[in-house]
């Protein structure tokens, strides 16, 4: 069954750039969808199911570690993996990532290979 | 208050000048394929040549406070969006501004990063796009700025980075002066 993916990025560059890569993926990929901030995010998730979601941190209006906290507290969304995609690298935001419950980091910039082995690892 | 000479201040920054180098290339390479070299690095006073194109400046705050800014021309701003996002951009529009805030980001995010790992804990800004003619850029209660250029042979482009940063308790020291100007003045 194809997987159906929302991308959450305050850069419709960076949005536009996975949702490429994605399709290059071996996974069969559904339906993308795309959200500017955390806010955006959730309204997307209340209307349509998605298997996976790839999430920016520094965004405005509710970022990637409150969004993250906001999925992990929904039961119907907790088994949802969310991989962060970010330029924030420092220790202390990945140690506050995993902890929450993200399933994945990926420090910007990337290669669209690393994107690839994480989402393979993870479907 | 004695000023300090430009030489002194490029000497004294070595480190962040070769982190803003090394992160620099990293991001280029990685995301558009592309080799740049630093060329040059300088101190800058105050920007007295009014500028054109592109600025993508991203904010930082806590144990070190201050900015960045990469600066693109038109026509490099245009080629980078065409490589970062595999379409063919002649002018300036959304996605070629939304290229430069991104390229800006990871370059200055990066620098965060390795920065934060020394000096502690700090905050990004989301980025903030300037494109037009003509205009000047300042960060006033900064200071001096440091201009590191950057050539990309293969477009026969020349960029520039800004970095102006102060450590939290030499920008404490600043607000103390300050909140002490006003006692007297009060």
């Amino acid at each position: 069954m194809p997987l159906d993916v929302l991308i959450v990025d305050d850069s419709a560059a960076i949005r536009k750039i996975l949702q490429r890569v994605l399709r290059q993926t071996d996974v069969p990929i559904g339906e993308v969808f795309e959200a500017g901030d955390g806010v955006e995010a959730l309204n997307v998730m209340s209307s349509h199911k998605v298997g996976l979601v790839l999430s920016d941190i520094n965004m405005p209006n509710m970022d990637g570690l409150q969004l993250l906290g906001e999925i992990k507290a929904k039961s119907e969304w907790k088994s949802v993996p969310i991989v962060m995609i970010t330029t924030e690298g420092s220790h202390n935001k990945v140690i506050e990532a995993v902890n929450l419950g993200a399933a994945g980091y990926v420090r910007k910039p990337f290669t669209a290979e690393q994107i690839k082995e994480k989402l393979l690892g993870l479907v | 208050m004695t000023e300090i000479p430009a030489i002194d201040i490029l000497e004294k920054n070595q480190h962040i000048i070769s982190v803003v180098r090394d992160t620099t290339c990293h991001v280029f390479s990685t995301m558009l394929g592309l080799s740049v070299t630093h060329i040059n690095a300088k101190v800058e006073k105050r920007a007295t040549v009014p500028t054109e194109g592109i600025v993508a400046m991203v904010g930082m705050a806590g144990a070190v406070s201050g900015n960045g800014c990469v600066c693109f021309s038109k026509k490099f701003a245009c080629q980078i969006a065409s490589r970062f996002l595999m379409a063919e951009y002649d002018e300036v529009n959304d996605d070629v501004l939304d290229a430069a805030a991104e390229i800006g980001n990871m370059v200055i995010g990066g620098l965060k990063t390795l920065l934060e790992d020394e000096m502690g804990v700090m905050g990004l800004s989301v980025p903030t796009v300037v494109f037009g003619d003509k205009y000047v850029t300042r960060s006033p209660s900064l200071g001096d700025r440091m201009v590191l250029t950057f050539i990309c042979e293969e477009l026969g482009e020349e960029f520039s980075i800004l970095i102006c940063l102060i450590p939290a308790n030499q920008n404490r020291s600043y607000l103390r002066e300050l909140a002490e100007f006003h006692a007297r003045l009060t």
